[in-house]
């Protein structure tokens, strides 16, 4: 784990140094000392919270659910967090704290009405997935309805880029607000990884090692949930590193949760990090993140993949 | 169950084949007369007894020729061939014929105080002027439709290459075109080649129109997709997919008869200040990538203006229902200005359009002059910048958008004229080492004013070493509901303003809100006091 934890520090320092803005650490000006400490770090920050808060949503998901395509949309949190901001968005027009606040909120609704749907449709992992995949495309049509009725030259833009995911103009008081439910989302997670690996072995055995199953999976969901609307609150949608950093985690340290829960939050920050580096530098013009994030994660992915089968192999 | 899903595929197959038919005749119903006068030797007996041509003299007077008496007047044959909007040469050949000046001086109507109105079969009629009956003033072109100067003859033509003329229109045959021939057999325009010719009518100049032809009942144009557009005169029901057309249509003060239109002009509050009912008339039509034909349809429009980057079959979707598409591009200068000409045309508002025109003309001379003299070194880098809504994310406009333009027009260097496309995003550590010596802030929305996002950036300490914001030369640009920096009808305030923002010295004496209330008040009828206008004004 240590050397996780230092390969994220290298990750964490050199981003401070990067940026379109280049000068050298060893002579600061007034203005290079706002830039690393107003913009770079604030930004840096949020980014590896986001990464860890994902990654572990992403984790939580694909154990409880016992599917390795779970991803932290899986019970409409992002599409219920999208249509919260986009409505601010419409309905306020420029208030960014509304848009977050309300962001916030509606992730956390989407999840409670897929939580209550899934008690119609009947018990069990499966009724709460599709559950959340009707609350998904629910919100998702009504993001779709909004961008349709939206102003093209004033709301519109705003609402795409919303969605495309950015960490651009990230403050410290942008994040002042939000580090709470998402530090509060990782630690819990990390604090339940013994819970997460006995539920992962399905209710029916975890009840039987004597685990309140409805009360931890109720539990761990609603800490997913409070993680991923925080993360949509402060940069939209991210697609990619909720599920593949568990994957790359899993690869790298196992399938006990005791060790992959701290990888995958440090695996997820790394990630999206880099990420978000590379977004930001690459051209004068911020890349959308949501682009970067699929084409280094995948290729990371297949890279961890093949070289996991080279050593089964041997 | 299966028998069930088979028998909805059917279904939904007949269907589409039914709604494809219904949309073919249609458009079959739509086609007017045949295009190619036909040399065909084949009888057109019924015709050569019959009245062919009606003459109405400048006091009323009217006079009947059949094709005979039309054969006993002088003759005149000679070459010819008309250059359609698209560009193909057709219809080369001989035609005989009579000069319209002989006919004409069957009614005394040979005068430079008369027009000559010609009126097809169709309804279709061009209104010509004395000039044009000496064959003066048109353009002459040789075979491969390169101009050259010479000199044509029109005639009402019953003869091409030695065959009779005929049109067929709802049955009938009508054998009269007109044609402009000569000796050499220049090619000429194709607007001025009227088939099917029936009716000529003399009748007195009205003042101040415009010299050559200029056409009642339909108007001609050729728009941006190359296409050549008849509308229906007199319009009175607009559709506007494009958003800066409906603007444009408000200046040239049509505005009360857009019925449809996108969001943009809707949430206009310019337009709401002139057009208090906008927002109960207006129905909501899509964009000119995605509108509802069915919705366009119910409006009824004479006309529908779209973009010329528009979606291609959605624009023949509404012609083949009878509704004429127009494509425009507001999005350069030149392409504005041809713009207004072009709806000016089609609104019947040629004046208002030339005017509007010369205003646009005039003001962009007043800058452009102005800034001509400066060197590389005397202009400043300039960086435009629109606040994204997420809270410190701010947009540039990349190299498509006008907003260089504009930038680049007032003597100033737009530093982001290189990224690409439209708006993109940049972080502040970007204008940082960009470090531009003038700031513009625009913003679309009166909720939050460019005046406001300018307040943001000088209370954000991360913006605090930028020199602009160091040095206090951070704008805000005016926004009376429309801002002034993209093609709304009040860019060219936004030029004015962005040269005086830029180089107050040499613009010392211009007044903003003084050109501001002139616009205001030649094309709106508003005085600046009736507007609310939030920005800086320098």
């Amino acid at each position: 784990m240590k050397r996780y934890l230092l390969a994220y520090a290298v990750v964490f320092f050199l981003s401070l140094f990067v940026g379109r803005f280049t000068f050298s650490p060893l002579d600061m000006g007034e203005i290079e000392k706002t830039i690393l400490l107003d913009v770079r770090l604030p930004r840096i920050v949020a980014a590896s919270l986001l990464g860890a808060s994902l990654s572990l949503a992403g984790l939580s998901f694909q154990n409880l659910f016992k599917n390795h395509l779970a991803g932290p949309n899986l019970l409409g949190v992002t599409s219920g967090a999208a249509f919260g901001a986009v409505l601010a968005i419409l309905i306020f027009t420029f208030n960014p704290y509304l848009v977050q606040g309300l962001s916030f909120l509606f992730g956390l609704v989407a999840v409670l009405i897929a939580w209550k749907l899934s008690r119609l449709v009947g018990s069990g992992t499966v009724g709460l997935i599709l559950a959340g995949i009707a609350v998904s495309a629910f919100f998702s049509a009504l993001v779709g309805m909004a961008k349709y009725l939206a102003d093209p030259y004033d709301k519109l833009p705003t609402i795409v880029f919303w969605l495309l995911g950015s960490f651009a103009g990230i403050r410290w008081t942008d994040i002042r607000f939000f580090s709470v439910p998402l530090v509060v989302s990782i630690l819990g997670i990390i604090l339940l990884r013994w819970p997460l690996n006995i539920l992962s072995l399905g209710d029916e055995e975890a009840k039987g090692l004597g685990l309140n199953v409805p009360f931890y999976r109720r539990l761990i969901i609603g800490l997913a949930a409070l993680g991923v609307s925080a993360s949509t609150a402060i940069a939209g949608m991210i697609s990619w590193v909720g599920l593949v950093s568990p994957h790359i985690a899993r690869l790298l340290v196992g399938h006990d949760n005791r060790a992959l829960v701290p990888a995958s939050a440090l695996v997820g920050a790394s990630l999206l990090l880099i990420c978000d580096d590379l977004a930001r530098t690459l051209t004068p013009a911020e890349l959308p993140l949501g682009v970067v994030t699929s084409l280094v994660g995948a290729p990371i992915l297949v890279a961890i993949l093949a070289r996991r089968r080279y050593h089964v192999a041997r | 169950m299966r028998k069930a899903l088979g028998l909805l595929v059917v279904f939904i197959l007949v269907f589409g084949v039914v709604a494809s038919g219904c949309i073919n005749g249609s458009e079959n119903a739509s086609m007017g007369i045949s295009t190619a006068p036909s040399s065909q030797t084949s009888s057109i007996s019924a015709q050569s007894s019959g009245v062919v041509l009606t003459l109405v003299g400048p006091n009323g007077e009217k006079k009947e020729l059949t094709l005979d008496d039309l054969k006993k007047l002088p003759q005149t044959e000679g070459k010819g061939g008309l250059k359609t909007k698209t560009g193909t040469i057709k219809n080369v050949g001989t035609y005989r014929g009579v000069s319209l000046e002989e006919l004409v001086k069957l009614v005394n109507g040979l005068s430079g105080d008369y027009h000559y109105v010609i009126t097809a079969a169709d309804g279709y009629s061009v209104s010509v002027d004395y000039d044009f009956l000496q064959g003066n003033g048109i353009d002459t072109m040789d075979e491969n439709g390169n101009s050259v100067s010479g000199n044509v003859m029109p005639i009402l033509a019953y003869e091409f290459n030695g065959g009779p003329i005929e049109f067929e229109l709802d049955g009938e045959v009508y054998p009269l075109e007109l044609a402009l021939v000569s000796e050499k057999g220049y090619v000429t325009p194709g607007n001025f080649w009227v088939k099917a010719v029936v009716k000529i009518e003399v009748v007195k100049a009205s003042t101040g129109s415009s010299s050559g032809a200029q056409t009642t009942g339909y108007v001609t144009v050729q728009d941006f997709r190359n296409r050549t557009v008849k509308v229906k005169q007199p319009v009175e029901r607009i559709v506007s997919l494009y958003g800066l057309a409906t603007q444009m249509v408000y200046l040239l003060g049509d505005g009360q008869k857009v019925l449809g239109s996108t969001p943009l002009a809707m949430n206009d509050g310019f337009i709401q200040l002139i057009d208090p009912e906008v927002k109960n008339r207006m129905v909501f039509v899509g964009s000119p990538k995605s509108a509802n034909i069915e919705t366009v349809k119910e409006l009824n429009p004479d006309v529908v203006f779209t973009a010329a980057w528009g979606d291609e079959r959605l624009n023949e979707g509404i012609e083949t229902l009878g509704i004429p598409v127009i494509a425009l591009d507001l999005e350069t200068v030149d392409n504005y200005l041809k713009s207004l000409e072009i709806m000016g045309k089609v609104l019947g508002k040629e004046e208002r359009a030339k005017e509007a025109v010369e205003y646009y003309r005039n003001a962009l001379k007043v800058v452009t002059e102005g800034t001509a003299s400066l060197s590389e070194g005397g202009r400043p880098r300039v960086l435009l910048v629109m606040y994204s809504m997420k809270s410190k994310a701010f947009k540039v406009p990349g190299q498509d958008y006008f907003q260089n333009r504009l930038i680049e027009m007032a003597g100033g260097i737009s530093v982001s004229k290189e990224l690409p496309g439209g708006w993109n995003v940049v972080n502040v550590e970007q204008i940082a080492s960009w470090d531009p010596d003038i700031i513009i802030v625009v913003s679309y929305s009166l909720q939050y004013p460019s005046t406001k996002v300018k307040e943001d950036i000088m209370n954000d300490p991360a913006w605090q070493g930028i020199r602009a914001v160091k040095e206090g030369k951070i704008y805000a640009m005016p926004n009376d509901g429309e801002s002034w920096d993209y093609p709304a009808p009040k860019w060219i305030l936004g030029l004015y303003w962005t040269a005086k923002v830029l180089h107050p010295e040499l613009f010392s004496d211009l007044d903003i809100e003084k050109e501001a209330n002139d616009l205001y008040e030649r094309f709106y009828g508003l005085s600046i006091e009736d507007v609310t206008i939030v920005g800086d004004m320098p």
